[in-house]
């Protein structure tokens, strides 16, 4: 009897691929010897193992999400499709809510800057009803911007303390400064085209700021942060932002220097 | 009745989203598989799926309506998955050594003897055979993918991994040995 076979041989005779010079040799050899039989059946048992225990299991949900995740890559909306789209309630909402932010900051500067103080109309009584209502929306619309700046201080204060990021620290940070942006944009306009220069010189560099947070890339996300980080403490950005605030808490004077 | 894979590639070349998405639907499991298979990350797999479309639909025009489309995005799949793990610089052929088969890092992941309770159990050999595919070098688990599920001979293996016919064919019996050791004690039970 010949040699007995490798598990290489038997590896190769399973699949086919057997040299033809070869294949009677192994043949006859199967055919005489139990040991590489058995060795044969030890083989295809553990190739059927593998074979039912490679893959997951996957959700129902699996096109559905493939697609999700594909559509924006393949799908080009044409006008009609992007009006459709802009077009739906959540759109609009939100479209509406923007509306609302630049009317509030327009009347909040406009008062501001022409109209009565707070105090005053409030120290001339409830017979100056229309005046009330103004101070009231008002003072709403103050807290709105006061807490505008509180959570971008806060966010620059931890872009100026934190050293190694996570990757969930990434994450978070560049959804922060996503949601921060679309407001601050607004802000920021307002500010300028109500001629509050100051105030329109610190939300433009907040801008810039968290423009380059939310796009820092994935790959560089941690150093690209450490960097905005030590950027925003040279240019004492967190400083500005919590005059700001203050002044916004006092009635929005805006901050008297820029630098 | 359902169109072919050709009618609606070319339903799909001119612009119909809905087109494509019906290939999406008819061969993302498959090329999930595929790259699950061969990465071993779920994750990996569903980014190699998105990259495969992506790359896919913008080769529409390339593909030809007499080739299998399931053939075609098989093989961007494996070029997809390829690159992967090349980019991630682990892709090198271990020395075709025996000794490494005796390494503590496998031995170590050989599990006790099952009971025959514990055979029934799918689960336990679907993780044992997890664990052996987890155990392989990417380039033997991608040999060995590529000849035991893909069915592809060693020269189309070679060439898509950048080997010869003869270090293929190692790396494919490397992989089967090392499976051999970890799924022994559920081989012979």
């Amino acid at each position: 009897m010949t040699p007995h076979l490798t598990e290489d041989d038997l590896l190769l005779h399973y699949y086919g691929e057997t040299d033809p010079s070869r294949e009677g040799i192994v043949a006859a050899h199967l055919g005489a010897c139990a040991e590489c039989r058995a060795s044969l059946v030890g083989l295809e048992r553990l190739l059927a193992m593998v074979n039912s225990g490679v893959d997951v299991d996957l959700p129902q949900t699996f096109e559905r999400d493939i697609w999700r995740r594909l559509a924006p890559h393949v799908v080009r909306p044409h006008a009609s499709v992007l009006w459709s789209t802009v077009l739906t309630p959540r759109w609009l909402a939100w479209g509406a809510a923007a509306a609302g932010v630049v009317l509030a900051v327009l009347l909040v500067v406009q008062l501001r800057l022409h109209g009565p103080s707070p105090r005053k109309a409030a120290d001339e009584g409830p017979h100056r009803a229309p005046a009330t209502a103004d101070v009231f929306r008002e003072r709403v619309l103050l807290a709105d911007l006061e807490n505008h700046f509180e959570r971008s201080e806060m966010m620059l204060v931890e872009l100026v303390n934190t050293s190694h990021y996570t990757p969930a620290e990434i994450q978070r940070e560049q959804a922060r400064a996503e949601d921060l942006l679309a407001a601050n944009r607004l802000y920021r306009q307002t500010a300028a085209n109500v001629g509050n220069a100051p105030v329109a010189h610190v939300l433009e560099e907040l801008e810039r700021l968290l423009v380059d947070v939310a796009a820092s890339s994935p790959t560089a996300a941690a150093a690209d942060l450490e960097v905005l980080g030590r950027r925003t403490e040279s240019q004492s950005l967190i400083f500005k932002v919590r005059v700001l605030s203050r002044s916004t808490d006092r009635g929005f004077e805006g901050p008297s220097t820029q630098g | 009745m359902a169109l072919s894979d050709a009618a609606v590639v070319a339903l799909a070349r001119d612009g119909d989203s809905e087109a494509f998405r019906a290939l999406v639907e008819r061969h993302g499991r498959a090329v999930f598989r595929l790259a699950h298979r061969m990465t071993g990350s779920r994750t990996d797999a569903e980014d190699i799926v998105q990259e495969t479309f992506i790359r896919a639909y913008r080769q529409l025009s390339r593909f030809e309506s007499r080739a299998s489309f399931g053939t075609w995005i098989h093989r961007i799949a494996m070029n997809c998955t390829i690159d992967l793990l090349r980019s991630r610089g682990s892709y090198h052929e271990a020395a075709y050594d025996d000794e490494l088969l005796k390494e503590p890092s496998i031995q170590q992941t050989v599990p006790r003897a099952p009971s025959p309770e514990r055979l029934i159990l799918s689960r336990e050999v679907k993780d044992a055979v997890q664990n052996a595919m987890g155990a392989l070098s990417p380039l033997e688990r991608s040999a060995f993918v590529l000849r035991h599920f893909e069915g592809r001979s060693h020269e189309e293996i070679g060439e898509a991994l950048g080997l010869g016919t003869s270090a293929t064919k190692h790396s494919i019996f490397r992989a089967v040995r090392k499976m051999r050791v970890v799924l022994a004690p559920f081989v012979e039970s």
